[in-house]
């Protein structure tokens, strides 16, 4: 027990950290790039919130738009802290993404995801923590999701999400056949401000189980397979977003993966911060029986 | 940072449906309606655009042609005091600009007016306005709409119809 407790502690203390560090990254890039007049850049919310890997996007769904309110002349950034409790587990995740010029993201986030006492069923000790390490990048190609209001195209990126996760030897048990791998992923955005609808779709290669979390590839296969990850939301009003999700998965270990889901309103009250809160189905995880619970972002921005 | 929380109360109800196979599959199924409903339900941008019939109808969201012009000079006080905004603005005749840019809107909402001013590129040529301070603008407009008690509804309108200038008006 005192382990377990001294080991929240410190992923705790990790996540403030790198919070802070992000937080205060983003404040001196924005003031150096600021210094005419006061907070303006991208208008409020079209740079979406973090994804679960630390990405711009929804909650579960990664989109086209460039973390951080920066316009094109400008550097922005964001930082988030998201917990996400389960029927059975816990998975926390926290980091930051820089976005350059709107048109390049940099993005880290570290996710852990708590056993709990499934841990214990499996043999692995009640609160065992599956760790892993996401370094993200992504490059606008064509199209603006916010001004392209008269045309069809929408927003284009080209991402990778490059994985390490920490737990090699008790993901070669669970039959993993890797423990780092990197997604690829397209990503188109678009919101029809005329209707209040932001639409998104991704395309992502990947070989991940359960986004990496139980690593990589397995009896069932160990090649890139393209999956599919979307959001519908609406535009209830400026600072507040209703929204849906969808992500498919893969079943590489055999043990029944499904894909996810989720409903999420998220609130902007000012640019600098906003809170996601949703409802998230993640489907079977190892034991039986869906994984649903509550998703809640906490996300700080320039 | 959030506090964890082990099994809140909504955990319970999950757990209760999880026994139900056919509550989680019509669940799944609810999902990709709604996504698919909600990308049926978008019109091509340029169609919704052209969409509004040029009437009286179409400012009855701005409270006519008089509610509009209101909205708009309290826009063109804001756009002077707004530290991002006032230097493009600080000399601007408030009556004429008022005038040009209620006429703008209005027949760009599908109202019975015909913009007379010059084109957009034309206007901000050597103006060398960033996207930042169009998208300042965007905000005041946003404001002076709430402060009007347009619906939202109008507020996308006029603010979707608006979008595209930013082409025309940024780094000329």
């Amino acid at each position: 027990m005192p382990t377990l407790h001294f080991a929240a502690l410190l992923y705790s203390v990790r996540a403030t950290l790198s919070l802070v560090v992000a937080a205060t990254l983003s404040v001196a890039t924005a003031s150096a790039q600021e210094q005419s007049a006061g907070v303006s850049g991208k208008l409020l919310a079209t740079s979406g919130v973090s994804q679960i890997e630390g990405a711009a996007g929804g909650g579960l769904a990664t989109w086209a738009v460039i973390g951080g309110y920066g316009t094109v002349d400008q550097i922005g950034g964001s930082a988030f802290a998201t917990q996400v409790s389960l029927d059975d587990f816990r998975l926390r995740s926290s980091g930051a993404a820089i976005g350059f010029y709107d048109r390049f993201e940099l993005s880290f986030a570290q996710q852990a995801f708590d056993t709990k006492a499934v841990g214990a069923a499996l043999g692995l000790g009640a609160g065992y923590t599956f760790r892993q390490d996401v370094f993200g990048a992504k490059v606008r190609l064509i199209g603006d999701a916010v001004y392209d209001q008269d045309r069809w195209l929408p927003q284009i990126a080209l991402g990778l999400q490059h994985k390490r996760n920490h737990n090699g030897a008790v993901l070669t048990a669970l039959g993993a056949k890797r423990d780092q791998s990197t997604d690829v992923y397209v990503a188109a955005t678009k919101i029809f401000l005329r209707q209040r609808l932001v639409l998104s779709g991704a395309l992502r290669f990947t070989q991940a189980n359960q986004l990496g979390i139980l690593g990589f590839g397995g009896p069932q296969g160990n090649s890139h397979r393209a999956q599919v990850e979307g959001s519908a939301a609406y535009l209830l009003q400026p600072n507040l977003v209703l929204g849906i999700e969808a992500r498919t998965k893969r079943d590489y270990l055999g043990l029944g993966e499904q894909n996810a889901y989720d409903a999420f309103i998220a609130y902007f009250p000012n640019k600098n911060v906003s809170l996601t809160i949703a409802y998230v189905d993640l489907g079977k995880i190892v034991v039986p029986g869906k994984q649903r619970g509550v998703y809640a972002s906490l996300q700080f921005a320039l | 940072m959030l506090a964890p929380s082990d099994t809140p109360t909504i955990m319970k109800d999950a757990a209760v449906q999880r026994t139900e196979p056919r509550s989680r599959i019509a669940i799944q199924h609810t999902f990709l309606l709604l996504l698919f409903a909600a990308m049926l339900g978008v019109g091509t941008p340029s169609a919704q655009a052209q969409q509004s019939s040029s009437s009286e109808a179409a400012l009855s969201g701005f409270g006519g042609l008089e509610g509009l012009r209101t909205m708009t000079n309290d826009f063109v006080l804001r756009l002077q005091k707004n530290p991002r905004t006032a230097p493009f603005f600080a000399e601007s005749d408030v009556p004429k600009l008022t005038k040009s840019l209620t006429e703008q809107f209005c027949a760009l909402l599908g109202g019975p007016c015909r913009y007379s001013g010059r084109d957009m590129k034309a206007v901000h040529t050597g103006m060398n306005v960033r996207t930042a301070d169009f998208n300042a603008l965007a905000e005041e407009l946003q404001l002076a709409m709430i402060q009007a008690g347009i619906s939202n509804t109008e507020q996308y309108r006029l603010i979707a119809l608006l979008a595209p200038m930013q082409r025309d008006v940024v780094g000329r």
